[in-house]
């Protein structure tokens, strides 16, 4: 019965955390994205201030956006990969902890 | 650190007027920040179960949107303010700093959680026999999915991206004010989102709610093309809030769809196609609207580029309504309600902790 009782506690004990911090969890979560999505939003209405103070035109105007893409285009993939190879507990320490 | 680092590069290109320097931040703090957003919507599996999924996406949407909203006011704002591209940007490396501090309290609270499943958890959470060859297990309903959902969001992008310069030369409103219709057209999409994640938890049929998104799209692409150019007046309102009401439940239908579709164990390369195909398209599509824009812009404005987005957008509808197709006439996954799915994600999440007390 005593064994019965501390091993079913763990999950019991995860259960209830995981219900009671969900929201603090989640609010956490995406306010720990606001720089990355605070800066990422600012090109489209800068676009004239950098056309005028950098000399930028159209095509520089689509290379800009083609950097900001790219990443997009190779991290995930190998990313991906890793995050299901090691889990997603280990994935986002790792890359939380790293970025 | 990196998502500083990367700012920061950008705040000293704006100071000095280098290009090529500002080209090498954004790719650095664009790298880092799809390293961070990796591992995140898999965790929202762990954290989330049943119908609380819908109503989590939809939430992380909001306070998401939020975050944009910020930007799109204060980031044109502090400009005309201090006339300075730099000043902005440096307000950018004070926000990141202060995400990072966030996002350090958000992993103490997974890692408490961790501890409360058990020493080897997060151990067991992995598959180590996953491999590129999965994808091609995936049901071919996926594909149709990943198209339908990629060029929405492609054609919102382009229309998004040329948008402020649109309002300010062919409506003459100024920076802030372009800035401001871009930070309303937030809050609606921040509006929509949540409503978009009730009613999918509530009625199903995701392939419907995801042509009804694209039809929102297309709808405000298509008056982005067509509305009267005038001074100062209120028409870009329509297509902009067309296009933020579509937003929300293409990102929830889409998402939502993954879900119930793919094993939970495979997500992370599931989730994954999205932002790559996304990336791929939007790599071509700045190409070729960049051109467009080039060798149009002075006659035209941007019409042709929004006649291009509009055109990716109907061969994106074809690939909503053959999704819908495609899921009716076979496992109908993705019409119903769908508790079993969401429960086995909870069961999966349990089953390792139940296994081992089992076994003792």
């Amino acid at each position: 019965m005593g064994t019965d009782v501390t091993i079913v506690k763990p999950s019991i004990e995860a259960n209830i955390f995981r219900e009671n911090k969900k929201w603090v969890f989640l609010a956490l979560l995406c306010f720990s994205q606001l720089g990355q999505l605070y800066n990422s939003q600012a090109m489209p209405t800068l676009q004239v201030p950098f056309e005028k103070e950098m000399g930028m035109n159209e095509v520089d105007y689509s290379h800009l956006v083609i950097a900001e893409t790219m990443p997009g285009f190779v991290f995930p993939l190998i990313g991906g990969f890793l995050v299901d190879y090691f889990g997603a507990s280990k994935s986002f320490l790792a890359t939380n902890l790293f970025i | 650190m990196i998502i500083i680092l990367g700012q920061s590069v950008c705040t000293m290109a704006t100071y000095q007027k280098s290009f090529w320097l500002f080209i090498l931040g954004k790719v650095i703090f664009n790298s880092a920040s799809e390293a961070a957003t990796l591992a995140r919507s898999k965790i929202v599996g762990i954290w989330y179960v049943n119908n609380d999924i819908g109503k989590a996406l939809g939430a992380a949407v909001v306070l998401q949107t939020g975050a944009a909203i910020v930007c799109d006011l204060v980031y044109p704002n502090l400009y005309s303010m201090t006339h300075s591209l730099g000043f902005p940007f440096l307000i950018g490396v004070i926000v990141c700093f202060v995400s990072t501090l966030i996002c350090i309290r958000c992993v103490m609270v997974h890692k408490k959680l961790l501890t409360l499943k058990g020493g080897d958890a997060a151990s067991q959470e992995g598959n180590t026999n996953i491999s590129y060859k999965v994808i091609r297990k995936f049901p071919p309903i996926i594909w149709l999915l990943l198209a339908a959902a990629s060029l929405g969001v492609d054609s919102f992008i382009i229309v998004k991206l040329y948008l402020g310069k649109h309002l300010q030369t062919s409506y003459d409103f100024t920076i802030g004010e372009a800035g401001s219709f871009l930070a309303v057209s937030q809050v609606l999409t921040g509006a929509a989102t949540p409503i978009a994640g009730f009613l999918t938890d509530r009625v199903g049929k995701l392939p419907i709610f995801l042509m009804i998104s694209i039809g929102l799209i297309q709808s405000g692409v298509f008056f982005s093309i067509t509305a009267s150019k005038c001074e100062r007046c209120l028409w870009p309102a329509l297509p902009i809030a067309l296009l933020s009401l579509g937003l929300g439940p293409l990102f929830v239908s889409g998402y939502g769809s993954l879900l119930r579709l793919i094993e939970e164990k495979e997500l992370g390369i599931a989730t994954a196609l999205i932002p790559v195909i996304i990336s791929a398209e939007m790599i071509v599509f700045a190409i070729l609207s960049g051109r467009i824009a080039d060798a149009t812009f002075d006659e035209y404005g941007y019409t042709w580029v929004f006649t291009m987005a509009l055109i990716i957008g109907m061969v994106r509808l074809l690939f909503g309504l053959l999704v819908q197709i495609y899921d009716y006439k076979g496992s109908q996954k993705l019409q119903h309600r769908n508790n079993e799915d969401t429960t086995a994600l909870l069961n999966r999440s349990n089953e390792r902790s139940d296994s081992e007390n089992n076994e003792l």
